[in-house]
């Protein structure tokens, strides 16, 4: 699966929690929305909703420790002998996540600095 | 899937990339009356397509040739950063950080017992810091880097000093550690026809004003003057030879849609970095059958990286990291001299305040991975207007293991693709140690009121054609042309027989012009 299929429909945003207002739906919000899914295959819709709503059953302080596990490799089982390291995969999701929260001209306003281009992008990303 | 050949008219020379090394010999070959064509095997990179964002930046390093340099494990050392593939190649991102090497970096060997020696001195290369250095424009000041080799002053004041680099310095002040403005080919005027920096901190992301000396602005411009051709989507697979070997009569490439080209031409200039040592082993014929100009084995030896280390605070004072330009604003040499007695043999510098945007590789988020969540909104924000940092970038010891092979696996034309095998040694995992212990001690003088450090990284990549005085132990003479195959010359870092421990770009513009003026005087090959 394409890791900004998944940052699109929220996961990585677990790993981003920021004040920052943008239409991003994960499949659940999408389908109560009416929404098509253009670029989501089936299974990657099923994929995601079973992570996300995993995830967001767990308590605060259960989501954290997932993540620090994530982060410092510790995390049991992962199986990366098909993909990538823990760490690798934490790190690609909280830059991405990262990317759409603060590296626009919207994000830079939140952080109260400006964007300053030489060339403006015509798209967020 | 390769289609039939196609014959393309014979040209006076054909150049393979288009970087800094590449456009340079492009334009003097072209400035001379020679037809040139110049092969990349990137994408078409123009001056408007350098979007102000750190995503667009990235495209800048990654892809292209660089997925075909596939990495053994453990991988500790990655190239990706230091690269890039379309026009331009990778300087078409450089931060234009511009150093001399000093004298000592040419005689690691001699001096030291380790690593090589330039066949060239500091003395040989010096006139040609001091050419390019006018007509491209460089900003600096020759007396403040008290650490210089001597040579001309630059043509440009230097590099303005932001609050980042003013609390920066404080720091190195306290420690008596000297500082100077960075040296730089930015313009900090107009330069010719061409303007002068904004300090909007968008380097890495291809300066489309042309502010910074890129190849679009600078030697791609002069080539195109001079009626050199640029093809981009070009992929050269192998440089062809007449049946003795002796002599190249061009190049063979694959283009966008698969159709096989023969290129032929009186000179053969690679100037493609990583694809360079890859290009020269599927040479490989009967007269060459290790691959071209590789009778004693010595085509991928040498591969050298910049290790680097960041040091990073957080200030009381208001530091507006987002400005500036990405590569930082202040140097100091101050602990540059090769000394053993140190703990480790190897050169270093500090680079003081780069500009930061929040997201990317070397943003603000970046440098804090462990802060995720609600507790990284708070931290960034603080961060956006707080947060500086200082760069070691060092020396590696060149040696043979760290090197550039052939794989068995295949790109999508059913080439081999080059295998890089490089690890740091106990030696750079000293001057880490070192640095790390120094940056902290600097920052915390700053009144950093937070300081940590990055990882252990790397940039740049240099080697695996070095050049050398001794056939039997290098792949070119001083100049880059091949031992066995006359008309055959390289061009670029992987001549750098060391690495020395500063950025090498502006050595990359000097070795490529003694290298290209003896080509024309000797012309033909």
């Amino acid at each position: 699966m394409d890791r900004r299929h998944l940052l699109q429909a929220g996961v990585a945003s677990l790993a981003v929690a920021a004040a920052v207002p943008f239409s991003l739906f994960d499949p659940r919000e999408a389908r109560a929305q009416g929404m098509p899914f253009k670029v989501l295959s089936p299974d990657e819709v099923t994929t995601i909703e079973a992570v996300n709503g995993a995830f967001a059953s767990l308590s605060p302080d259960a989501q954290h420790a997932v993540i620090e596990a994530l982060r410092t490799g510790t995390i049991k089982p992962w199986d990366s002998s098909g993909g990538v390291a823990a760490p690798v995969f934490y790190g690609m999701m909280r830059n991405d996540g990262v990317d759409v929260v603060y590296g626009s001209v919207e994000g830079f306003k939140n952080l109260d600095i400006p964007y300053m281009p030489h060339i403006m992008p015509k798209a967020t990303w | 899937m390769v289609t039939p050949m196609a014959q393309n008219t014979h040209v006076d020379a054909v150049v393979v990339g288009s970087g800094a090394a590449g456009a340079l010999v492009a334009a003097k070959l072209a400035a001379k009356g020679k037809k040139v064509v110049i092969l990349e095997s990137g994408r078409s990179v123009k001056s408007e397509d350098m979007i102000s964002s750190d995503i667009n930046a990235r495209s800048l390093h990654w892809g292209g040739g660089m997925a075909e340099l596939a990495l053994t494990s453990p991988v500790t050392i990655r190239t990706y950063f230091s690269s890039g593939s379309q026009t331009g190649g990778t300087a078409a991102h450089h931060y234009a950080a511009w150093f001399r090497l000093h004298d000592e970096d040419f005689h690691m060997k001699s001096t030291f017992g380790q690593g090589n020696d330039w066949p060239i001195g500091y003395a040989d290369l010096r006139p040609y810091y001091d050419r390019i250095q006018e007509e491209v424009g460089m900003a600096g000041d020759a007396k403040a880097e008290v650490w210089r080799p001597p040579g001309a002053p630059y043509p440009m004041p230097g590099l303005p000093t932001f609050q980042a680099a003013q609390v920066l310095k404080r720091g190195f002040d306290k420690l008596g550690l000297r500082t100077a403005p960075l040296p730089v080919a930015i313009n900090t005027q107009q330069y010719k026809d061409r303007p002068a920096c904004l300090y909007d901190g968008w380097c890495d992301a291809g300066c489309p004003i042309g502010a910074l000396a890129n190849p679009q602005w600078i030697y791609l411009r002069e080539a195109f003057a001079h009626k050199a051709t640029l093809l981009n989507d070009a992929r050269v697979t192998r440089v062809l030879t007449t049946a003795n070997g002796k002599h190249a009569t061009g190049v063979e490439y694959v283009d966008a849609t698969g159709t096989k080209h023969v290129q032929n031409a009186d000179l053969v200039v690679l100037a493609a970095l990583t694809q360079t040592p890859r290009i020269m082993f599927n040479s490989a014929t009967s007269a060459h059958p290790n691959g071209l100009s590789n009778r004693n084995g010595m085509v991928g030896k040498y591969i050298l990286v910049h290790p680097t280390l960041n040091v990073y605070g957080l200030f009381e004072d208001e530091t507006d990291p987002y400005q500036g330009v990405s590569i930082g604003l202040m140097v100091s040499q101050d602990d540059y001299e090769k000394d053993p007695k140190k703990g480790y043999l190897a050169s270093y510098q500090w680079l003081l305040a780069p500009a930061v945007k929040p997201n990317g590789l070397n943003g603000l988020a970046g440098s804090r991975p462990d802060i995720y969540g609600a507790a990284l909104d708070p931290w960034m924000k603080r961060a956006a207007k707080h947060f500086s940092y200082i760069q070691m970038v060092g020396e590696m010891i060149a040696r043979p293991e760290n090197r550039i092979e052939i794989s068995s696996d295949k790109d999508e034309f059913g080439l081999p693709i080059s295998r890089l095998t490089i690890a740091f040694s106990d030696n750079e995992r000293a001057l880490y140690n070192h640095a790390s212990t120094v940056g902290k001690s600097i920052l915390n003088a700053a009144a950093a009121t937070e300081v940590w450090t990055s990882p252990f990284v790397n940039q740049h990549f240099m080697g695996g054609t070095i050049m050398g005085s001794d056939p039997g132990t290098s792949v070119t003479d001083s100049y880059g042309i091949t031992h066995e195959v006359p008309n055959v010359m390289i061009a670029g870092n992987t001549l750098f027989p060391t690495s020395a421990g500063v950025n090498p770009t502006f050595t990359t513009h000097a070795v490529a012009l003694r290298g290209v003026e003896h080509v024309l005087a000797h012309w033909p090959a």
